[in-house]
């Protein structure tokens, strides 16, 4: 049996798991070549920790939590703090500095914590994409509903007026939204497919396209501008529409997204 | 942050108390800010505040992980292996075999005592070396090498008839 002094036990784990120096890992390693039951012992083990690592790779949190969480930080940053000052000094007009203050720390940190590694903005939009389609990101409301849809981003306070387009003329169907959060700002985001099943995604926020970098391709219909971007197959038409921004996002040949957006997009 | 919500949602299995415990790090974290050394890494810290916030609101049963014989399940785990119908070979298995998780994997992991399950998550998961993993479960290197021993020889008990099912363990061709 293997608790036998000549078979390995704990070895068999240091070796999954790449803490045995190289001697003892050349020594382990050719017992475990040699022997049947050691063998069949690592090979269990290194399925197991396999299957597990993949089944269980991180999902997103829910939406509201890291709103949730930078709304609870500031609030704790502006609560009570205990400060003596000498006699006569009006605690009054420190306190709403010091608030600021605290709350300006309290989101360094958490852009510390919450950003270790700044993306572009265009990044970011290609790798929410990705992940809709690895399903990592799921839609918090499936409808088909346009109306429905609009009426779930005005419940859901986004800082404009929700519009969601119908593209059915185009052979896209509504598949649902959620409410993504975008470098900080909360975005409308809505799903479509397409004739062939193909995802497209219409991101809405408040801002502008002087913001994104450089490197597009501009493209121009009926006076209007649009700017387009391609970051590992994923392909961005952003345009302004007054205060928001609008982009388009898929996977499916360029000229298609284009075609859609000028489509969809209001002329001047 | 992604990280330590699924953490603590596999730890209290509700999606409330998970955010809860997340919303609670951030704030201890930022409240003991001073006490990060920088240079060290902040997802080990941060989970090790997650951890102590769970142990001491969340934690239903402490004794539960005592439960389990090492005797028997070493024994169990070899006879499995030594049973000439596990003549096997074990497939890795690709991110595209299966696109959701499954209840039955849930339901083994949540059968794990809590400290096991922690190790495995901890390690495996989010892949901690054992000295980041021990210093968030506040315990020896030791436990939670023992700890981890114990917990995949559980789940490959729970998992090989699911894993079997649904052909990720694939017998060989005689």
């Amino acid at each position: 049996m293997p608790t036998s002094p000549k078979h390995f036990k704990d070895e068999i784990q240091d070796l999954l798991d790449n803490r045995l120096d190289a001697r003892t890992r050349a020594e382990v390693e050719r017992h475990v070549e040699a022997c049947t039951e050691c063998r069949r012992e690592f090979e269990a083990l290194r399925w197991t920790k396999s299957f597990v690592a993949k089944q269980f790779a991180a999902k997103a949190a829910p939406s509201e939590l890291r709103e949730n969480i930078l709304r609870a930080l500031e609030t704790d940053a502006g609560g009570a703090r205990t400060i003596t000052l000498r006699p006569g000094f009006q605690m009054r007009k420190l306190k709403p500095i010091m608030t600021w203050a605290a709350a300006l720390v309290a989101l360094g940190i958490l852009a510390l914590i919450l950003i270790p590694k700044q993306r572009s903005l265009t990044h970011v939009v290609a790798r929410d994409f990705r992940s809709y389609q690895s399903e990592k990101l799921t839609l918090e409301l499936n409808t088909p509903d346009a109306k429905k849809m609009e009426a779930f981003f005005a419940r859901h306070g986004l800082p404009f007026t929700p519009h969601v387009y119908d593209l059915s003329a185009k052979d896209y169907r509504l598949v649902g939204g959620r409410v993504q959060y975008l470098q900080g700002r909360r975005t409308e985001w809505v799903v479509y497919g397409g004739p062939n099943n193909e995802a497209l995604v219409c991101q809405m926020y408040v801002g502008n396209v002087s913001e994104l970098p450089i490197g597009s391709v501009e493209r121009e219909h009926r006076g209007k501008k649009f700017r387009m971007y391609q970051v590992k197959g994923v392909t961005m038409v952003f345009w302004q529409d007054r205060k928001v921004v609008c982009v388009l996002i898929s996977d499916m040949p360029a000229e298609n997204v284009v075609q859609l957006a000028f489509a969809k997009a209001p002329p001047l | 942050m992604d990280a330590l919500y699924n953490q603590a949602l596999r730890l209290t299995r509700h999606s409330e108390d998970a955010s809860d415990i997340v919303q609670e790090t951030y704030l201890r974290a930022y409240r003991t800010f001073a006490n990060f050394k920088e240079g060290t890494n902040c997802k080990a810290w941060l989970f090790t505040i997650l951890y102590s916030i769970f142990v001491n609101k969340y934690r239903r049963d402490q004794r539960e992980a005592n439960t389990v014989s090492i005797e028997e399940l070493e024994q169990t785990f070899h006879r499995t292996l030594a049973d000439p119908d596990w003549q096997t070979n074990f497939v890795a298995p690709t991110r595209s075999e299966f696109d959701s998780q499954e209840p039955e994997v849930n339901h083994a992991l949540a059968k794990l005592p809590e400290d096991f399950r922690s190790a495995v998550l901890l390690v495996d998961v989010q892949g901690f070396t054992y000295e980041e993993a021990a210093a968030a479960l506040e315990c020896p290197v030791g436990t939670l090498r023992s700890r981890l021993f114990r917990a995949r020889r559980m789940l490959f008990l729970e998992l090989r008839d699911y894993a079997r099912k649904i052909g990720f363990i694939r017998t060989p061709p005689i």
